[in-house]
């Protein structure tokens, strides 16, 4: 179902990604904000391919009051693969 | 397809907009007052008739009419006055603007263009005591291929126009006329039974008739027919939805179209508006009022499958957030076959539209993201 808009997006691979994010942020002095109205809102892509899928991508940045996107990335991974 | 591309300019809340890589199902989403309606009117001024059909469509119905008299009365005729002034993004009393809709056929063609302007007779060269004042025209000029239609309305000074006073005139260089664009607007719920019946009428006992009892089944699949009724003899009178009659398997009797509900009259004036702009535009205000959300994917499968075989070219808006993922789970149900579909968000003071691909509808539905 559609949600609600989002000015900031950041995009991360996985759950664990989405859970230790805001952890990081507010050890490192940014308040997350209320649950409803987070800092940023963290998408969880279920993986690095669905991350860089052109529609994927494409679809976050046209979504409705989108601002800002960011992407976290692994890097265990060399590029090319 | 009829348009790949529009162009509007100088026309009602826009100074300059463009509508880029136009499918076959064209959702036109975005907040109030952005301007979805305004292309749709955009589009069929564009599409054009030989009268005054689509500017009193239009000004009539946002209520853009003023009232007969006082100085109306005195330099127009009787009848209804639209007030031509608000068609314009700036004052063409004040600023001699004009406006301008082109639609781009196929890339690299200049396309179908109509501009509308306002001007003064020129001054009689006999003037003096009692020569009458220069009025102002409206004119509305389009224009393809060489061919060209010109359509003038008479203003009062204060910038409304009675229908009644109109002329046409038409040229074209290469002696092809200017044709017209088949085209329907429709707001399925505001639909009037006449018109019903017209459009019924003209597809009564030929293939097309199949087409709109499958439409009707999405919301009563014991549908088996309908029929138009002379209001007299069904006892209706000028009732609201009166001269249609439905026949439902397993029943006798046969029953008003009116006690089955808004959906089944929603989905009947759609689809009878599809299969009347054949091969030309059909434009849809409002899509979704009036339907159920469970019935909003097969009323777009049965949409799309139809203007996909009548050669129509559809633009519907929405609010509704049922309705633009009601599209995407067609996409993403398919079979294969992926219908030539996409959302046109409209922002205020952006001056092209945000597209949605069919794929990137369903990724952004899938990841329940908002595009409207």
């Amino acid at each position: 179902m559609a949600g609600s808009e989002q000015k900031r997006r950041l995009l991360v691979e996985g759950a664990d990604d989405k859970r230790t994010i805001p952890e990081l942020m507010e050890a490192n002095g940014i308040t997350w904000g209320y649950p409803s109205d987070p800092v940023v809102d963290i998408g969880d892509c279920e993986g690095i391919e669905n991350l860089l899928n052109n529609r994927t991508l494409s679809a976050e940045f046209k979504a409705s009051g989108r601002r800002q996107v960011g992407f976290i990335v692994d890097a265990d991974e060399s590029p090319g693969d | 397809m009829v348009f790949r591309k529009l162009s509007i300019r100088g026309f009602r809340r826009f100074e300059h907009f463009e509508l880029d890589d136009l499918a076959r199902v064209n959702l036109l989403v975005g907040k109030n007052g952005c301007g979805k309606t305004t292309i749709l009117e955009a589009v069929d001024l564009l599409c054009g008739q030989p009268d005054d059909a689509p500017l009193s469509r239009m000004t009539i119905r946002r209520g853009e009419t003023v009232p007969a008299k006082g100085q109306e009365a005195a330099e127009m005729p009787a009848g209804l006055h639209l007030d031509i002034r608000r068609l314009f993004h700036d004052d063409p009393f004040v600023s001699s603007g004009s406006f301008q809709v082109t639609g781009t056929r196929q890339r690299g063609n200049k396309g179908r263009t109509v501009v509308g302007r306002i001007f003064k007779d020129p001054p009689q060269t006999a003037n003096g005591e009692g020569a009458a004042p220069r009025r102002r025209k409206l004119d509305l000029t389009w224009n393809e291929n060489g061919a060209e239609s010109t359509f003038l309305l008479h203003l009062s000074t204060r910038g409304s126009a009675a229908v009644a006073e109109t002329s046409i005139s038409s040229q074209s260089d290469l002696g092809t006329p200017l044709g017209w664009i088949p085209t329907r607007f429709v707001e399925p719920m505001a639909t009037m039974p006449r018109q019903v019946v017209s459009m019924y009428s003209n597809i009564a006992l030929t293939p097309s008739e199949d087409t709109i009892i499958e439409a009707l089944r999405i919301i009563e699949p014991a549908i088996e027919r309908i029929a138009v009724v002379a209001p007299e003899d069904a006892g209706l009178g000028p009732a609201l939805r009166g001269g249609i009659m439905v026949r439902c398997r397993g029943r006798e009797d046969r029953i008003p179209i009116g006690s089955m509900g808004d959906g089944i009259w929603h989905i009947l004036a759609l689809s009878l508006a599809l299969s009347a702009a054949s091969g030309g535009v059909l434009l849809v205000d409002e899509i979704d009022t009036g339907l159920h959300y469970s019935v909003m994917a097969d009323m777009w499968r049965v949409m799309c499958r139809a203007a996909a075989r009548l050669n129509v070219q559809v633009l519907a808006t929405t609010h509704s957030s049922d309705c633009w993922t009601a599209l995407a789970s067609i996409v993403r149900d398919g079979d294969g076959d992926t219908p030539d579909v996409a959302v046109h968000r409209i922002e205020d003071g952006v001056d092209r539209a945000i597209r949605f691909s069919a794929e990137e509808m369903v990724a952004a539905a899938e990841r329940g993201l908002e595009v409207r």
